[in-house]
């Protein structure tokens, strides 16, 4: 497969008792672009999501990831690839500190996770990988508290500061703007294209006007398959897209 | 006489129709387990105490008022059923939105309190309950001899079943249940009272566990402790079934007593094991269980229980002056005690490792205290090995054992992991009681303490001392580091969150593996000690009350917790040293500590002391940054 | 003949959070009786937990709900129901366990006056032959249909409708809205929530636009032709 591409689909398929939440659908997440996925509710584009994570298995179709096949690896073993995701509820680790949190997601790339009888604090390299995480995402102020309980917006916060400790290659961000008010939206907005810098990122969002502002590429999905794909104004100039997200007119 | 591969035809006929009849009983208590569940989510720990409460009641009545048979078969499954319906109203209620585990230990409590109870009142002995007139007797059927009334139960029992199944799978009220269980804010949306159904279900669940208990009067001795080794077979047969379907409970329950029957007429040795085995290699092949549907779903709203860590440097001080208390108590407490209580001590730490920090919660890890105990012990007397080197065999068994029970185990998670242990724990139990090397019931007596690198004579009492307070230390500090360690904060998250745990590239399964087995490992070494410092390795420490004694204390002293576990095991140790003149009472305050530890105490004595020590030393910066109050965010209930 | 109350549903002020993100910031709006309103805006903004917080499934919520001015914020979802208002749910909610017919039957009846089984399927033919196949080998059209059937029988005459033609093909989406019609002929008084600008537009008779929890504009319904590219601007379009 064409090793230009970061991440790579070949007709995917995932069922679920006889509905097909994706079918038969050809993505291709080109290297170093940010792309979005966009859609009505009910489209496909979670499962889509879930299946390039391989959060879930596909029921057929093959991935690829820099031109390896990559359909049997476990979400940990792509993880290990550099291919990182996010969750659309926030996934931090609730009873951490905000510093722990970023110091467990650093533990394995410094290959100290296996250490039994070490201490976090006595790791040089990942303390100040840390604090320089905590600086850049302006958490200094809270990294001793519990990360459970952080503001909501500072949750989502801490959860992308997480993925990025972790230098992937490929960051999948499930709605990072879910549940974000308007304030934090431009934040979160500027953080992602602040990483985006030599990534690639896929994103699912609703957000239209932080897909127009982020994304290179979109990707429209209807039904559980690709109805349109092409650079942002382009695609959203299309009449069937918009029939698409309006109802309008006919299929 | 005709012979069946080898075994006399009479004997195997009568064999099945005895596993037929402990296959009844495991369908209905089963599925009552499998009602409720689905229902309510809780693991009815309690369902063979009152399986075991339906025979007692029967025995009551017909003993004092001369209510007989007949009259008992209707009354008591009301009876037993209505104080069900009480206890889902004012207990169980509260701990909907908490942890499934809750739920479980909570019933356990309540099962030992039953326990505790009854035995006070009537002793521990089984009373017989004969068999009503008009059953008495049997027919000869020409192959095998069968008595009427075990016919009658396997006929009632079929039959109470499938109305069962009737009930939930064909009727309107059954729509209301299978909906409920699918989705009760729903169900409720469209204007079912789903909290008194569920209410009006436990009850029938609890009802069943008391029918199948007044059926099972005349079968077996009626006794107090009649429910407790069922309620552990009747969990591997839900392993083995799964929860899903309720057919699926009816049919399993059968089959695996047909199973114990067919084992028992051809290799009897292996009669009481082989419904473990079952399960384990079902968990092996099919790990949803044979009719499991759906696995378990990761709970992900674990309430945030314990605060900010504290830091090495005040660990490690923590540490000396315990160490240093430790080793000046015997001048002031008998050290029989001390010894005893710190070896506890250190087998609830190591519980605690698990179930504190990796939230595995094992309701079998007295499998890891008493085998290392028995092979420790056998070591030192029958291998003759210095002290040090049995104690590092029995550490280095239950490590084994911790491994394969662990690679096994934690293929499923939360309640099913408790039940998956719980039932390899009694299956180490019956291979105790069985095995030519443990002394069966007497266990191993007078184990040689011996000297420990062949210098020490620990026959004296400051060098037993002495000892044991080293592997206590020893292990603590172990356990501590452990905790402190790059691997116990990935443990600690991985029991936040495994699934973003595995997107960040660890994978989950092989950490939960290898701190199950150090924690195993860690058991073993407070059981091989205890068998060298004591003399002796009985039956007791693999039993599954020792499983429930070590959660008691690090649920009592706060689990997850460092020191909580060390306050936990003193205090249990204590009550059972110095309140043993109360006999059967102490199980029942064990029991009732259970039910408090759950209701209203759910840090423990060191987390709920630590929280109060944290607010009043916080109250001026809180007030001064109220964004910054430590207490979790909760929000008030909502109706 | 009796004044018909101005209006049925009456929503002020009303705010709900989920744990401890709050999404409804004081949505305010009416539902008179027999009218059909429609919520728009795009995902997210809160449309989907109003209907969820008006039938009491959210675990906090604060402010008013009225029903012909009896106040419902603090009644628990069965009682919600019992006062005659029925919510099919944007993931249809079919029970995977219970047959078709079991599905079509569950709801009690809570009031007078409901559709007859056989009405119902008179409506969608499609389920009558499947009567008796399991809630979830429908397709996905069938089991709207199935959603929306069954809480006809109940006699209640509010109907919170969560995205019915949501992922589904147009011949079905225009059947859904023959249904709808019909319904409102029947005087049902239908909120409706619609990502689907055209589906609604010729339905509803009044929409109200939601955003980050609140409303933000109402547009009569004849007018929403006209004011399509402004609706645009608060879909995101």
């Amino acid at each position: 497969m064409d090793a230009g591409h970061a991440l790579q689909a070949k007709s995917l398929s995932r069922e679920f008792g006889g509905f097909f939440a994706v079918r038969d659908v050809d993505f291709t997440l080109h290297r170093g672009s940010i792309q979005a996925v966009i859609g009505p509710n009910g489209a496909g584009k979670s499962t889509l999501f879930n299946l390039l994570t391989k959060h879930i298995a596909p029921s057929s179709g093959e991935i690829f990831h820099e031109g390896d096949d990559v359909t049997g690896l476990s979400m940990p073993a792509l993880a290990k690839r550099g291919v990182v995701r996010s969750f659309q509820i926030s996934a931090v680790f609730a009873s951490l500190t905000v510093r722990q949190n970023l110091e467990l997601a650093l533990l394995r790339p410094a290959g100290s996770a296996w250490d039994l009888l070490g201490r976090v604090t006595g790791k040089r390299a990942i303390a100040e990988r840390a604090d320089a995480l905590l600086e850049r995402f302006e958490l200094g102020e809270c990294a001793e508290s519990l990360a459970g309980n952080l503001s909501y917006g500072r949750k989502r916060v801490l959860e992308l500061a997480t993925t990025l400790a972790l230098e992937p290659r490929v960051l999948l961000l499930d709605e990072p703007m879910a549940g974000l008010g308007r304030e934090d939206i431009g934040r979160v907005t500027d953080l992602i294209r602040e990483v985006g810098e030599g990534r690639t990122i896929l994103l699912v969002e609703h957000n239209m006007k932080v897909v127009a502002d982020l994304a290179d590429r979109i990707t429209v999905m209807v039904r559980g398959r690709i109805l349109a794909e092409g650079p942002y104004d382009e695609v959203s100039a299309r009449a069937d897209v918009v029939a698409a997200y309006t109802g309008q007119g006919h299929d | 006489m005709t012979m069946i591969l080898g075994v006399p035809a009479a004997v195997l006929f009568g064999q099945l129709l005895l596993g037929l009849i402990n296959g009844a009983f495991y369908a209905m208590l089963s599925l009552g387990l499998a009602v409720i569940f689905g229902m309510m989510n809780i693991v009815n720990f309690a369902h063979g105490a009152q399986y075991m409460l339906g025979a007692m009641t029967a025995w009551l009545l017909l003993t004092y008022l001369g209510i007989g048979y007949w009259w008992a078969l209707l009354l008591v499954p009301l009876m037993v059923g209505a104080s069900g319906l009480l206890l889902e109203r004012f207990v169980l209620r509260r701990l909907y939105r908490l942890d499934h585990l809750y739920g479980m230990l909570l019933t356990f409590g309540l099962a030992l309190v039953l326990q505790g109870l009854l035995t006070n009142a009537f002793g521990s002995s089984g009373q017989p309950y004969s068999i009503p007139a008009e059953l008495m007797g049997g027919r000869n059927l020409g192959f095998m001899f069968l008595p009427n009334y075990r016919a009658w139960v396997i006929a009632a029992s079929l039959l109470v079943c499938l109305t069962t199944w009737y009930v939930i799978e064909r009727t309107r009220l059954g729509a209301y249940l299978r909906a409920a269980t699918e989705n009760p804010m729903l169900v409720q949306a469209f204007g079912i009272r789903v909290p008194r159904m569920i209410m009006l279900t436990y009850g029938a669940g609890v009802g069943l566990a008391a029918l199948a208990g007044v059926l099972a009067a005349p079968v077996y001795q009626v006794g107090p402790t009649m429910g407790a080794d069922l309620i552990i077979v009747v969990f591997a047969v839900v392993v083995i079934g799964g929860m899903g379907s309720i057919m699926g409970s009816i049919v399993t329950g059968f089959l695996v007593g047909l199973i114990e029957g067919l084992t028992k007429a051809f290799y009897p040795e292996l009669s009481s094991t082989v419904v473990f085995v079952v399960m384990a290699v079902v968990l092996m092949v099919r790990p949803a269980g044979l009719f499991g549907s759906k696995p378990e779903q990761a709970q992900n709203h674990r309430q945030v229980l314990d605060g900010a860590s504290t830091s090495p440097r005040t660990q490690t001080i923590q540490f000396l002056v315990m160490a240093a208390l430790f080793a000046a108590a015997p001048l002031v407490v008998y050290p029989g005690f001390m010894m005893k209580a710190m070896l506890f001590a250190l087998f609830a730490c190591a519980f605690n490792l698990i179930a504190g920090y990796g939230k595995l919660v094992s309701f079998g890890h007295a499998m890891f205290l008493g085998t290392a105990g028995y092979v420790s012990g056998h070591a030192a007397k029958s291998w003759g090995l210095t002290p040090e080197l049995a104690v590092l065999a029995g550490t280095a068994a239950a490590a084994l054992l911790g491994l394969a029970s662990g690679w096994l185990a934690i293929r499923r998670s939360g309640i099913y992991f408790a039940m998956v242990t719980l039932a390899f724990a009694q299956m180490i139990y019956f291979v105790a009681l069985q095995a030519p090397f443990t002394g069966g019931e007497d266990g191993l007596q007078a184990i040689p303490r011996g000297h420990l690198f062949g210098l020490i004579d620990l026959s004296r009492p400051a060098n037993l001392y002495g000892f044991v307070l080293a592997i206590f230390l020893g292990g603590f500090y172990l356990i501590m580091r452990v905790v402190g360690s790059p691997f116990g904060l990935v443990l600690r998250g991985i029991s936040d969150h495994e699934t973003r745990a595995q997107s960040l590239g660890l994978e989950t399964e092989r950490f939960k593996l290898v701190a199950f087995t150090l924690s195993a490992a860690l058991s073993g070494l407070a059981g091989a000690t205890k068998a060298i410092t004591s003399q002796i390795a009985t039956l007791v420490d693999v039993h599954w009350s020792m499983s429930g004694e070590v959660l008691l204390m690090t649920f009592l002293g706060g689990v997850g917790t460092l020191f909580g576990p060390v306050v936990g095991a003193f205090v249990v140790v204590a009550m059972q040293n110095y309140l043993a003149a109360l006999g059967q009472w102490v199980i029942v305050l064990h029991g009732t500590i259970f039910v408090l530890c759950v209701l209203i105490f759910r840090r423990g004595i060191v987390g709920e002391a630590s929280l109060l020590l944290r607010r009043w030393s916080a109250r001026p910066a809180a007030a001064a940054h109220p964004a910054a109050a430590l207490t979790p965010h909760r929000q008030p209930a909502g109706h | 003949m009796t004044e018909r109350p101005a209006e049925n549903l009456a929503v002020r002020t009303l705010e709900a959070w989920y744990g401890e993100s709050k999404v409804l910031h004081g949505m305010t709006f009416d539902v008179r009786a027999g009218e059909v309103v429609t919520l728009l805006g795009r995902n997210g903004a809160g449309k989907t937990t109003t209907l969820k917080a008006i039938m009491g499934l959210i675990e906090r919520r604060e402010g008013s709900i009225r029903l012909d001015g009896a106040e419902l914020v603090a009644v628990p979802p069965y009682g919600v129901a019992r006062r005659g208002i029925a919510f099919c749910p944007e993931e249809r909610g079919i029970f995977s366990s219970l047959s078709v017919r079991e599905n079509l039957l569950l709801p009690p009846v809570v009031a007078e006056g409901g559709m007859g089984v056989d009405r119902i399927l008179d409506l969608f033919p499609n389920l009558r032959e499947r009567l008796d196949s399991p809630g979830t080998k429908l397709s996905g059209g069938e089991q709207q249909m199935l959603a929306l059937g069954r809480i006809l029988r109940t006699g209640a005459r509010v109907l919170l409708l969560d995205e019915p033609t949501e992922g589904l093909a147009p011949v079905i989406i225009r059947q859904i809205g023959r249904t709808i019609e019909t319904l409102k002929t029947l005087g049902f008084t239908i909120l409706l929530v619609e990502q689907n600008v055209a589906f609604a537009s010729g339905i509803a008779d009044r929409h109200y636009v939601v955003e980050l929890g609140r409303v933000v504009d109402e547009i009569p319904g004849p007018e929403l032709e006209t004011r399509l590219d402004a609706l645009k601007g608060y879909l995101g379009l």
